[in-house]
């Protein structure tokens, strides 16, 4: 039980890997919180794992600060904060981005993880560790990415920044970079691509297949548990080898 | 049990942060073979963890040590799953003015002829699947006085493990690295002993979570990279440094 007795809250915690992650804790004794934006999804998910589900947006200063409320009245305390939130709102190279698009992609892949590391910092009055869920996209130049890129891309900054200004109040802050796992988060984009283009991308990666949500599941519990306790500032690939080749 | 059935080699495995490595395999589920130059030091590490481990006294500079070492191993566990080039250290803190060709090329051959060779042997008898986790450094990614060879040479390893880790992956090897800054051991503590606290302070403000780590913090990494968690991780760099190196 790597993480026993440890209050943590996850959001995007109702699909993919946020929802890989929360199992990932939930069987090593993690009491949870749960958000999400759809009701009917993160309250199923939060049923199957004994977790409290919030609706909310994490991009939303209220729901965010409620999510966090909901842990310390729950249990008393915050822990640890997985971001697991992101959009590809805005999938085009620079020339054909437009504003509406670049902004909604900010607010959703680096405006909704300030926010909820923001309230957990302010929670986490005896310590902690906060993950960010990043993308090789913020590491590497990729098609169609230009807005994606960007934000991922100012998480790794986030993440540094935090770690040196709250090391001191042994507050943790690291970072998982994930390569391409397919979930519902990326289906449309898996899609579009068709079946030859998405054998020519896997086969950019080294290991010669894509992730599995489990991976960075058990990237987030490496980092997060006490294992990790003199591991702060971390941008950790996971990634098949991806941007080391 | 994380590295339950898994036969690890680490070398310079009897003391520091590689016993430290060796003791935490252990107790999840791995067999060991710690080499290291210092028999009666190596013969009472492999004593302390009990059966499942087992002493291949030599230098990890030598080739024919190294491949002996790799195939006893071999041949006592059955397989090998996990390499740790944890030999290695500085021979004098100089910077680039004195550093004559002898310590720059010692400096070489203890932390990167050691670390291609462990790495080469063992590769050639590991089971597909493995993995391999270099012991680097935060020295040469933030330049710091006295450290001029043992920058290169751990700067050396980065490039090496990923190369390696793009290489080897068609036969589903992972290979990554881990950077501590100093933590305390046999070999540093006198380092720390001998700072005035003005000089400690000033090496704690290097560390955003203000204090030096442990060798079972380095030892953490190192399963968690070397372990079935990890396996779509490879030619990673896993700073242990207490953010010394995002600062």
């Amino acid at each position: 039980m790597r993480l026993k007795d440890k209050v943590a809250l996850i959001t995007g915690g109702a699909t993919g890997l946020g929802l890989a992650t929360a199992r990932r804790f939930a069987r090593e004794g993690a009491r949870l919180v749960l958000m999400g934006r759809r009701a009917a999804k993160i309250e199923a998910a939060a049923a199957g794992l004994g977790a409290r589900a919030v609706v909310g947006d994490s991009a939303v200063e209220a729901d965010i600060e409620r999510a966090v409320g909901a842990a310390q009245q729950d249990f008393g305390r915050l822990d640890i904060l997985v971001s697991s939130t992101g959009n590809l709102a805005e999938s085009r190279n620079v020339r054909e981005t437009e504003l509406a698009g670049f902004m909604e992609s900010l607010n959703g892949n680096l405006v909704a993880p300030a926010l909820a590391a923001r309230a957990a910092a302010r929670a986490m009055t005896r310590g902690g560790a906060i993950v960010l869920i990043g993308s090789t996209s913020g590491l590497i130049g990729s098609q169609n990415r230009f807005a994606y890129a960007t934000a991922k891309s100012g998480l790794v900054g986030m993440t540094r920044q935090m770690a040196v200004t709250l090391g001191r109040d042994g507050i943790r802050v690291n970072l998982v970079a994930p390569g391409l796992i397919p979930t519902e988060f990326n289906e449309g984009y898996r899609a579009s691509l068709g079946a030859e283009r998405l054998a020519a991308v896997t086969a950019a990666y080294p290991m010669g297949h894509l992730g599995d949500p489990d991976d960075i599941a058990n990237a987030c519990l490496y980092l997060a548990s006490d294992e990790a306790k003199w591991v702060t500032g971390v941008i950790l690939a996971v990634d098949g080898g991806l941007t080391a080749g | 049990m994380r590295l339950k059935d898994k036969v690890a080699f680490i070398t310079g495995g009897g003391t520091g942060i590689g016993f430290a490595i060796a003791k935490r395999f252990h107790a999840e589920g791995a067999s060991v073979g710690l080499m290291g130059r210092r028999r009666e030091v190596l013969d009472q590490a492999v004593k302390s963890l009990g059966s499942g481990a087992m002493a291949v006294p030599g230098d990890a500079t030598r080739e024919a040590d190294v491949a002996n070492a790799v195939d006893r191993i071999k041949a006592t566990f059955g397989a090998l799953d996990i390499v740790i080039p944890a030999a290695g250290g500085q021979i004098k803190r100089t910077d680039l003015e004195e550093t004559t060709l002898d310590i720059f090329r010692g400096t070489l051959e203890l932390n990167v002829i050691s670390a291609f060779l462990a790495a080469r042997e063992g590769v050639r008898v590991m089971r597909d699947g493995g993995a391999i986790v270099f012991i680097g450094s935060n020295a040469g990614f933030i330049g710091r006085s006295g450290r001029f060879s043992y920058a290169a040479a751990k700067m050396a390893l980065q490039g090496m493990t990923k190369q390696m880790a793009v290489t080897l992956a068609r036969r589903n090897i992972r290979v990554n690295i881990v950077a501590p800054a100093i933590v305390p051991t046999d070999l540093t503590r006198p380092l720390i002993e001998k700072a005035t606290p003005a000089q400690i302070e000033q090496m704690l403000d290097e560390m955003p979570i203000r204090r030096f780590g442990a060798v079972e913090d380095v030892a953490n990494a190192c399963l968690y990279l070397a372990s079935d968690e990890a396996t779509w991780v490879t030619g990673a760099n896993l700073p242990v440094d207490g953010g010394f190196l995002a600062l």
